[in-house]
């Protein structure tokens, strides 16, 4: 059966999209002090944004087309994430504005949450994109789960991290920060783990995922799982030490879309549940004997 | 009227004409496939054999390309094949996700001849103008032939007679009678794709 392929502008943008949208949540929640001017940080966090969408786009065969991607919100799940992240960027960037553009700070909160609102329901639509039935290993609603687990985690880590730019001393993690963001990190290392064990399943696609998975791709698993194991105890040390935990938590993130996309085996036509429609010959168990009588 | 193919497996015989004819009445580019064959040894020795199956696209009538296509590139012809325009494809390749029969493949660039020292024949170079680059595509139950009533490519060629085509809503086509009677049935059934492509085993 094939395995996936890198795919690496796809990795990138379902890494960074759901990092901006955490990141500028956890911003939301942990500023300090409402700027009036325009808000870099926010702007730190549109750069994210703005390069998951580049990376998106550079994956298009016919770039500039992807105007046309918004013609089929009745029945894709892909134009609609289009538009919902195309909307969420579209705010970041008026939120980023200075607060007398908006008519005062409070308005501008209010793009905020009306921001982080549409980011959420983008990264729904991400994961739906991806929940097929043709690629068993996907479509299950750990696909969905670990787009949140990654805005919950590595975002609000960047989030908070971003809020400290330009301050003297970084202070103590907020707590919030520190309890979400951290059993964000504790689940996705779970998460993760879990792909380790062999699946009970008797579907043959899941199964030769698992084993692309454990077997080639078992270094990104590990990675994977020391990165978040990193940001974690980062997170959690006194200190100003959690200010790079975002890091191995970017890292985490990047290592875990480069596993499902490569460890994705898709449907088998030739049958169900790992039963072909013939019986297929068994292998050897000895090597036959070679011509040569050696 | 609703064009539909039954591949009877048990008379297949792998030869592969299916897939040459339909490289050379679509001028498909080297290494590209719009009808590819899967072999599978069966049994054991003394007794194996070898058993094929030509697969391609399906057909659906409930396709998941469709379904999922940003751009509407993707369409049903109200005869039943499932086209793509290639003007609207911008090449996002969602629809090689969602097909669960693998029926698509993607166009990635300029036409490599199939010596390197000889460069593209004139024929090569005329169909290379069919394809777009970029885009994806796949069989189209070689709709200009359906215009001009003939059949499929595939289908005119095969020796061995495997492959039936007809309308699957004239009871008193083979393909009708076949579909009816049970002995044909669609791949991967329980995926609710409703394919009008059958198979006999």
């Amino acid at each position: 059966m094939e395995k996936g392929e890198g795919n690496w502008p796809l990795v990138w943008f379902t890494a960074l999209s759901p990092i901006a949208i955490g990141g500028f949540a956890g911003l939301l929640i942990v500023q300090r002090t409402p700027t009036l001017g325009l808000d870099w940080r926010a702007s730190v966090l549109l750069v994210f944004a703005l390069l998951a969408l580049l990376a998106s786009w550079l994956h298009l065969g016919r770039p500039f087309r992807a105007y046309r991607a918004i013609a089929r919100l009745s029945t894709s799940w892909l134009s609609r994430e289009v538009v919902l992240f195309g909307t969420f960027v579209l705010l970041l960037a008026v939120y980023a504005l200075p607060a007398y553009t908006l008519g005062g700070v409070q308005r501008r909160t209010l793009v905020g949450a009306v921001a982080v609102s549409v980011g959420a329901l983008s990264l729904w639509a991400t994961g739906k994109v991806y929940r097929l039935p043709s690629r068993p290993a996907w479509d299950h609603g750990r696909t969905i789960a670990s787009l949140f687990l990654g805005a919950l985690g590595a975002g609000l880590l960047v989030g908070a991290v971003v809020d400290r730019l330009g301050v003297a001393s970084a202070g103590a993690v907020p707590t919030g920060i520190r309890v979400v963001a951290g059993t964000a990190l504790l689940a996705s290392m779970v998460a993760t783990g879990l792909r380790g064990r062999r699946p009970d399943s008797r579907r043959a696609e899941e199964f030769a995922a698992w084993e692309a998975a454990v077997g080639q791709c078992r270094w990104i698993l590990r990675l994977r799982i020391l990165a978040a194991l990193s940001a974690l105890a980062l997170l959690l040390a006194p200190g100003w030490l959690w200010v790079v935990a975002w890091m191995p938590a970017v890292i985490g993130e990047i290592a875990d879309r480069t596993l499902f996309f490569r460890a994705v085996v898709p449907v088998s036509i030739e049958g169900r549940a790992g039963v072909l429609p013939f019986e297929p010959v068994k292998a050897a168990a000895t090597p036959s004997p070679r011509l040569s009588g050696k | 009227m609703r064009y539909a193919m039954v591949i009877d497996l048990r008379k297949c015989v792998g030869c592969n004409a299916c897939s040459v004819a339909c490289k050379q009445e679509n001028a498909i580019a080297p290494g590209a496939f719009w009808c590819r064959m899967r072999h599978y040894e069966v049994g054991s020795y003394p007794h194996g054999r070898l058993r094929f199956l030509p697969l391609g696209c399906m057909h659906c009538q409930e396709a998941p390309c469709l379904e999922s296509c940003p751009t509407g590139a993707t369409y049903q012809h109200q005869d039943g094949p499932v086209l793509v325009d290639a003007e609207k494809c911008m090449g996002c390749r969602y629809c090689i996700m969602a097909c669960p029969y693998g029926a698509r493949i993607y166009n990635d660039g300029p036409r490599h001849p199939y010596f390197a020292d000889q460069g593209l024949t004139p024929a090569e170079e005329a169909g290379a103008v069919q394809h777009a680059e970029g885009a994806v595509e796949k069989c189209t139950f070689c709709a200009h032939r359906l215009a001009e009533g003939k059949e499929p490519a595939c289908a005119a060629t095969c020796p061995a007679g495997a492959r039936i085509f007809g309308d699957l809503d004239d009871p008193n086509s083979e393909v009708s009678k076949l579909v009816t009677a049970g002995l044909a049935k669609p791949r991967l059934e329980e995926l609710g794709t409703s394919p009008l492509v059958f198979v006999i085993e």
